[in-house]
């Protein structure tokens, strides 16, 4: 994996991670900022909405006080006939005498007009016996015949007399068995000048007032009783007029229960706690119910233990929420932004990064092996300019033991060459009969093996250095223009005395005057290797070499041809090899070692050419090789070709 | 013609003593570069070959002590080496003054037919 590619992936996981923790932490902060404000309002309804159902008991109160303050309710019950008991006739109708008729239709008329001015549903006057002095029912005077005399069974009756003058009691809803409606039901009682509790003033006022309160248009606003039921829930649309026998209707029959709330452990939990709480101040909790967090602001209200809850489960707390949604679009783009923006710059950084290791590599491989530079510092990164600091140390190494090898090297090519100068000079000197007399032909024998050997060792030492120099690339090559047809004829002069100790037959079949630009020790080298190697191939007497050149474009072709025994096409690829032998039992005449043939390619490929064979077993073999007319333009062309190369490597790369 | 030899192998000098006084010239030579440099200075030859890799004192001083006293064109030297001297290093050396070069081991009919060139 690239470094690059590394730091990518590093860079992005940073950045998306950091993006999305972040955006995750505004988003959070801000949520829990939108609950806390949703909370305050939910806390200011709430309030709100105690007040009203609060002020509405007190505002009825008042109202009973202010009704009961007229002095006509005094006066009935002053009077002496009204002191002297209730008359019955035998239907058990209460019977006025015409004094409290007076009084009582002033009573009358008084409660109708209050009726008239306050949501009332129905009044009524009650005696300490529980005899009905008058009632007014939705505006309607009650007849004489309908007055109740047993009231002392309804629930307020005994505690309507408990209760103090000015003080009002509250009853708990009822339904009321003249509107058949649920109704509250407040009552204060009436005292003589005397001081005697003789009756109680009362007034009943529908529920509905109470439960219309609670209407909400966003969650669900509701007032638990402590018994477990709702007696209001904006959820629920509760009937007003009650059809049934009004008596047996029961709270649990009429009033949803409080588990249509929530069933859930937490919730009552939290119900409870309010409830047991003596203080009246708002607070709030929350109940996990089917998987979703719900919000409830609960307040206890004045009367009966209710307590008016205002609840919300936490998709409506957000929902609607312009800042919230617009943070997430903000977010959204922002962060998308940031990643897109981050991941541009990660590939910038991380190309920068990496792009001084690519261009040390680069760096590298455009050294030229034979002479290895130093490299510059590249960018100002520290543990790069190490890395090449380690590198260049190395360089200087590797060039310092070049430089032994290339010592040792020219140190043994004269080591081997001294000793073999006096060799075969001396060999020379002594088949000389001018310089130190005449050997006899055994001696003579004796110094020619002596002398043989001596130069296919000359021979030998040579090709290595050669074929040592051509692996390093430091042979040099001279670019001086060569008189093709001068080298073949001096060739063909030297090769004479070869020729003739084998008795075979040399053609130089050059028909052109050529010059090209090259290296003339080299061609002949070449040529020598060829020529000398079909001596060895041909046959003595009948052996003929043919060889000579000739123009081809923008080269020259040589070529040696003999008619040895030629090649087989097997062993031609490998012909080129070092020390390939076709056949190790060839007599070697001529110092082959092994090398000739590598050594050719190696010169002919330097020079910018081509060789190759052409063979068929029995047929004799040709060889051939190119050098181009003028070697400096190849030498330029070869080059841009390297590099050219090079450019399609690091494209595939 | 008068040649004077500079190497420290006596085996070469010797050979080039029997080759050379055989050929009907007047070979001497000398093991060392400063006594080379001793005799050139005193005498005047038609040939000096010169090797060049010698101990202590070695051809290369010899050329560069001829080169200071402004003797090294007068002289006709020719390096006499086996070591593998460039040849852009010789023509450095050939322009500077020395003569040529040959080459060890050297082909002594070849030595001998440079030698009659030179007289002529």
């Amino acid at each position: 994996m690239r470094i690059k590619s590394k730091l990518v992936i590093l860079f992005s996981i940073i950045i998306v991670s950091t993006v999305v923790a972040t955006s995750i932490i505004a988003f959070k902060s801000l949520e829990s900022a939108v609950i806390d404000s949703q909370i305050k309002e939910m806390t200011d309804q709430v309030q709100t909405k105690a007040n009203l159902i609060n002020d509405l008991h007190y505002r009825a109160a008042q109202d009973l006080l202010f009704s009961v303050k007229n002095p006509v309710f005094v006066r009935y019950f002053d009077l002496r006939d009204t002191m002297a008991g209730n008359v019955h006739d035998k239907n058990k109708v209460l019977q006025f005498t015409p004094q409290q008729r007076l009084v009582k239709n002033e009573l009358d008329q008084w409660i109708y007009n209050f009726q008239n001015r306050f949501n009332v549903d129905e009044t009524c006057l009650v005696d300490i016996n529980g005899q009905e002095i008058t009632r007014v029912v939705l505006k309607n005077i009650a007849l004489d015949k309908d007055l109740s005399y047993s009231e002392w069974m309804t629930p307020f009756f005994r505690p309507s007399f408990q209760n103090d003058v000015d003080h009002v009691y509250y009853q708990r809803p009822y339904v009321s068995p003249d509107t058949k409606r649920w109704v509250f039901a407040y009552t204060t009682p009436i005292v003589r000048s005397d001081g005697y509790k003789a009756a109680f003033y009362h007034f009943e006022m529908p529920m509905k007032i109470f439960q219309d309160l609670v209407q909400t248009t966003s969650g669900r606003i509701y007032v638990a009783d402590p018994s477990g039921y709702l007696v209001a829930d904006s959820r629920y649309k509760f009937n007003q007029n009650i059809n049934s026998e009004p008596f047996r209707q029961s709270p649990k029959d009429y009033f949803p229960s409080i588990n249509t709330i929530s069933t859930s452990s937490d919730f009552n939990k939290a119900l409870r706690n309010v409830q047991s709480n003596a203080n009246t101040d708002v607070g709030h909790v929350t109940y996990n119910s089917n998987g979703e967090l719900h919000y409830i602001v609960f307040k206890k209200l004045a009367l009966f233990g209710w307590i008016l809850a205002y609840e919300k489960p936490y998709s409506m707390m957000l929902s609607g929420n312009t800042n919230l949604s617009s943070l997430a679009i903000t977010m959204s783009i922002i962060a998308g932004i940031a990643i897109v923006g981050g991941l541009i710059s990660v590939f910038i950084i991380s190309d920068r990064i990496s792009r001084p290791i690519r261009d040390f590599a680069m760096k590298c491989r455009n050294q030229d092996v034979s002479n290895l530079q130093i490299i510059n510092p590249i960018g100002n990164d520290k543990e790069i300019n190490q890395v090449i600091y380690a590198f260049n140390e190395m360089i200087q190494r590797v060039n310092a033991i070049e430089k032994q090898k290339d010592e040792f090297a020219s140190m043994v090519t004269h080591e081997l060459k001294s000793p073999l100068t006096p060799i075969i000079g001396w060999c020379q000197t002594l088949k000389n009969p001018k310089l130190i007399g005449q050997l006899n032909s055994k001696q003579l024998n004796a110094v020619d093996v002596i002398q043989k050997n001596a130069k296919r060792l000359l021979q030998l030492v040579g090709d290595i250095l050669d074929v040592q120099k051509l692996d390093l690339n430091k042979m040099k090559f001279d670019s001086q223009p060569v008189d093709v047809d001068d080298l073949l004829n001096y060739m063909y002069n030297n090769l004479q005395n070869v020729m003739a100790q084998k008795n075979i037959k040399q053609i130089n079949s050059t028909k052109e005057q050529l010059t090209v630009i090259s290296d003339r020790n080299r061609i002949e080298q070449v040529l020598n290797n060829l020529i000398l190697n079909a001596v060895d191939f041909v046959p003595s007497e009948t052996g003929k070499i043919e060889y000579g050149a000739q123009s081809n474009g923008e080269e020259v072709l040589f070529y040696v041809k003999d008619n040895g025994t030629g090649i087989p096409l097997e062993k031609q690829k490998n012909l080129f090899h070092k020390f390939y032998q076709i056949d190790t039992s060839v007599t070697r005449k001529h110092g082959g070692s092994g090398l000739g043939l590598a050594i050719s390619k190696g010169i002919i490929e330097s020079l910018g050419g081509k060789i190759w064979i052409e063979s068929e077993l029995g047929n004799g073999a040709s060889f051939y090789f190119t050098i181009p007319n003028d070697r400096t333009n190849t030498a330029v062309s070869e080059k841009v070709m390297s590099e050219k190369v090079m450019d399609v490597e690091e494209e595939a790369k | 013609m008068k040649i004077l030899g500079i190497d420290d192998n006596t085996d070469i000098n010797e050979l080039l003593d029997t080759v050379l006084n055989g050929s009907g010239h007047e070979f001497i030579y000398v093991k060392n570069g400063t006594e080379g440099l001793k005799f050139i200075r005193e005498k005047k030859f038609d040939i000096v070959l010169l090797d060049l890799a010698m101990p202590e004192f070695s051809g290369f001083d010899v050329i560069n002590s001829l080169l200071k006293e402004g003797l090294l064109t007068k002289q006709k030297i020719i390096l006499f080496t086996a070591s593998s001297v460039l040849d852009s290093d010789i023509e450095g050396l050939i322009k500077k003054g020395i003569h040529s070069c040959i080459r060890k081991p050297v082909d002594l009919d070849f030595l001998l037919e440079k030698l009659e060139q030179l007289q002529v």
